[in-house]
């Protein structure tokens, strides 16, 4: 038996020397490959395609070709150790493989590029694919709107205001009419035209369908046709952000013939028209010849859907796609140091929090709220345990918004404060049940180090890790004290007021703090009069400072956006809202 | 049994406590707010006002007429996507199934003959580990040594014959590990037996006794075995299909029980347990046709 040990050990040796013999060539061989032409071409990568790190990454005007990114500072060009995955041989190699491969012409297209006539198509990885059948209401409209086949009336620019995309200009007629001209000579995919009664037939039927859009927000709309060109809006009620609303992806207009079918077809007016659906698999565009404005540079795309973060990572690695979305922080310093392969980071309008129970049990107590409040190191939780991949969370929303909490809080003492609070709590009331769900990684390992963090002021912490939908109805059922979950804030468009309706007033539907508070629900009943951004962020910034001054709650980190594009695509724009992804001025160099 | 499984399959978002209406809202709208003149449209929509029992009957109904139904997410008929899953499935688990039976024969059958001795030992020990390494773990580890490192084959995707090289072998080499030691162990049972002694006495070479007349009967076993991994594997093969992005039954499953898709799951389910089914008869006939014994009784 021990000979047989020895043997099976020796075996796995070797197989080891096998696996790193082959990986040590490919790093030699890349070291030699470190040529000026592919710095070159990295750093003019650098320059040209989307990367903001931190800041938003825009600068808008009202036209959807104009738009300029500040240089990605997440990637350390200087390491000396790159380990070049690939080199000249492998690429080679690469080609002869998609030359018998059936399935890889498309795959092999995108790095021949132009220069032997083959077509250029870029290949992306995405982490969440469509599941309602590319139905516009749905979140499959994000896929939409990425791969640039569908567009709405306005779009949202990086600053997060409206600007014209099918519609040229808008005006308030009254509190609930607004005014659209449309842009003239524009066709869908299907070869009909766009005009004024596809408008209507679309916000009909986003209004009606049985699961209407988040965006809506519980609003019907309907309209009326003054021209072909010219159409009114109406709103069940005053609504001050409409044109905001109608940016938002599911409020994208598809040719009229598509709402014949359940669900709609994809046929938009986009860049990019789609040829082909696989679910679970993937997405594939080409160029729409008759786009109204620039006509796309890359031939066409091919959208995988890629649900495992190393997966995505895998392939990027290997040059089997050429941008992902969803980088793991495991993954980071893996594809950070790939040479050809850049990584583009972001603050993402989502934060994950400790929604309290303020209704019930001892957390209804504003001093139990704050002694929590004050114990939670949200810096330590994004820098420390999340090595820097988050940002600290001084409020719901994050310090983008000029209206919200710009830094800490807390005070230097804090912890010791915190103590000092628990000492006068009843000590029945220290118990305190934290619970989270397990879909999102990241959220179990903040609730362990939080409950550390609890424990360390005298609360006595139980940690219950859970599936979100009965931890949800729990939650409405007022049985829990802390619920840890990440939650989007503009998930749909850049103002406030929808979440502060639906997480913090009496009424709101998702209201998981329990929170009822008259002057909260003042301040948000005037949010639907206030018209301009400045008269809005005042009375945003007063919600917020209500909500911060009675602890109704604990934000704790804001997430970070993580994708990967390799340096051959030029042009790449991802705004902060993740809107976009494929446009017309995408190329592969 | 269909039957029974359908029902099961019926009641599941029940015995989990999921509100149907709820669970289709967040899978078509992920965080949207549910008011409740939302949550009674979609109710109307998926017919979830009827009872219970109305329902699976009009499920059953449809489903005797070939009509499994609508998913209820993505409103798109069930049959199509779950026939193209177990397509992919059904081609990923055949073969694994098929190699593994073909390389475990050869393994346990060496081991057998050579009871104790080197080759034996080897066998056993790398079996025991590798029936002991899970698939998510084992599954990363091809991609990054066969797929990154060595470049042989895509590292995830479906479509052609190199992208079947990686889940096949993740799926096999679990059951070439097991398998390989159940035909050991049934081939030194097998050798035992008075009709191979008799074999031998009347002077047929061992060689001869062992690979033709034992290993066949040794084979009975392992199909019994391989036909009992075809079914969980259809749909449990989830692990590789996601870490490997292939479009198959298991991965179709997981979403469907994720999003409460009833009409998918039951239709993934039934799909699964019906090839269960029939490759157990299969076997069973193959066992027949192999084992003497067996023919005799």
């Amino acid at each position: 038996m021990q000979r047989s040990i020895m043997r099976l050990l020796a075996l796995l040796a070797a197989l080891a020397l096998l696996a790193a013999a082959c990986g040590g060539s490919e790093g030699d061989d890349a070291a030699s490959d470190a040529s000026d032409s592919a710095s070159e071409a990295a750093s003019e990568s650098a320059s040209s395609s989307s990367s903001s790190s931190e800041s938003s990454s825009a600068e808008e005007d009202d036209h959807s070709d104009d738009e300029e990114h500040d240089d990605e500072d997440g990637h350390d060009h200087d390491d000396e150790e790159k380990d070049h995955e690939h080199d000249d041989e492998d690429e080679h190699e690469d080609e002869e493989h998609r030359d018998e491969d059936e399935h890889s012409d498309d795959e092999g297209a995108a790095t021949a590029a132009a220069d032997s006539g083959e077509p250029s198509i870029l290949r992306v990885g995405l982490q969440f694919g469509p599941d309602s059948g590319l139905a516009i209401e749905s979140d499959d409209a994000s896929v939409l709107v990425k791969a640039g086949v569908v567009e709405g009336l306005v779009r949202s620019a990086a600053s997060g205001q409206p600007v014209p995309a099918l519609a040229e200009s808008w005006e308030r007629i009254d509190d609930i009419t607004w005014e659209f001209v449309l842009r003239s000579g524009v066709t869908f995919h299907d070869g009909s035209a766009f005009d004024a009664g596809a408008v209507e037939t679309a916000l009909a039927y986003i209004t009606n369908v049985a699961s209407p859009p988040r965006s809506l927000g519980g609003l019907a709309l309907s309209t009326e046709i003054v021209d072909d060109l010219t159409v009114r809006v109406i709103t069940s009620d005053p609504d001050p952000i409409l044109p905001l609303r109608l940016s938002s992806r599911s409020m994208g207009i598809l040719a009229p013939a598509a709402y014949d079918s359940t669900p709609p077809d994809a046929w938009g007016t986009g860049p990019f028209a789609i040829t082909d659906f696989t679910p679970a698999d993937s997405l594939t565009v080409e160029r729409f010849d008759a786009y109204w404005g620039d006509v796309a540079q890359l031939d066409g795309a091919v959208f995988r859907f890629l649900p495992d973060a190393g997966s995505r990572a895998a392939a990027i690695r290997a040059d089997e796609i050429d941008v992902a979305d969803g980088i793991a922080l495991a993954d980071l310093d893996a594809v950070g140091e790939d040479p050809d392969i850049e990584l583009i980071r972001f603050s993402l309008p989502r934060t994950a929090s400790l929604y309290a129970n303020t209704a019930e049990g001892s957390l209804a107590d504003p001093a139990v709220r704050q002694a929590v409040s004050l114990a939670i190191d949200q810096v330590a939780l994004a820098d420390g345990l999340l090595e820097g991949q988050f940002a600290p969370a001084f409020g719901y929303f994050g310090t983008e918004n000029a209206w919200a909490p710009q830094s800490d809080p807390d005070p230097a003492d804090a912890i010791e404060q915190a103590a000092a609070l628990v000492e006068q709590i009843d000590p029945d009331d220290r118990s305190i049940q934290l619970w989270t769900y397990g879909s999102r990684p990241e959220l179990a390992d903040i609730a362990t180090v939080a409950q550390a963090q609890l424990q360390a002021v005298g609360f006595d912490v139980s940690l219950e890790v859970g599936e979100y939908g009965p931890l949800e109805e729990r939650t409405f059922n007022n049985e829990h004290d802390l619920f840890l979950l990440s939650r989007g804030y503009y998930f749909d468009m850049a103002d406030a007021a929808a979440v502060f309706t639906s997480d913090f007033t009496c009424e709101g539907g998702y209201n998981l703090n329990r929170y009822c508070n008259e002057a909260f629900d003042a301040i948000v009943a005037e949010m639907s009069g206030a018209i301009t951004p400045e008269d809005r962020q005042a009375l945003f910034g007063q919600a917020a400072q209500l909500l911060a001054d009675e602890y109704v709650g604990v934000p704790l980190v804001h997430d970070r956006a993580r994708y990967a594009a390799r340096t051959d695509v030029q042009g790449l724009v991802i705004d902060p809202f993740e809107l976009t992804l494929l446009t017309s001025q995408v190329s592969l160099g | 049994m269909l039957l029974a499984f359908s029902f099961f399959a019926f009641l599941l978002p029940e015995f989990q406590g999921v509100d149907q209406a709820r669970a289709t809202l967040y899978a078509r709208s992920e965080e949207a707010v549910p008011d409740q003149e939302t949550l009674d449209a979609i109710s109307e929509e998926l017919g979830l006002d009827d009872p219970l029992l109305q329902r699976y009957g009009r499920y059953l109904g449809d489903v005797v007429t070939g009509d499994f139904g609508d998913s209820t997410i993505s409103r798109t008929p069930v049959a199509p996507q779950v026939w193209r899953a177990t397509v992919v499935s059904g081609t990923i688990v055949g073969l694994a199934i098929g190699l593994a039976v073909a390389i475990a024969s050869v393994l346990g059958v060496v081991a057998a003959a050579n009871e104790n001795r080197w080759p034996d030992r080897v066998i056993t020990a790398f079996s025991r580990v590798l029936v002991a390494v899970p698939i998510h773990v084992l599954t990363p580890l091809l991609v990054y040594v066969v797929a990154l490192r060595l470049g042989l084959v895509p590292t995830s995707g479906w479509g052609t014959a190199k992208h079947l090289v990686l889940p096949v072998t993740a799926l096999a080499i679990g059951p070439i590990a097991l398998f390989s030691q159940v035909v050991r162990s049934e081939m030194l049972d097998t050798l035992e037996q008075p009709y191979i002694r008799t074999a031998l006495a009347k002077g047929l070479r061992r060689r001869r006794v062992v690979w033709l007349h034992a290993t066949r009967v040794s084979l009975v076993g392992v199909l019994t075995l391989g036909s009992l991994f075809v079914a969980g594997l259809l749909g449990g093969a989830v692990i590789a299909e996601v870490i490997l992005g292939i479009p198959g039954l298991g991965r179709l499953l997981h979403d469907a029980v994720k999003a409460s898709d009833v009409p998918m799951f039951q239709a993934g389910l039934l799909v699964a347990v019906t090839v269960g089914i029939l490759v157990g008869l299969l076997s069973d006939a193959l066992s027949r046709l192999l084992s003497p014994p067996e023919r005799e009784r």
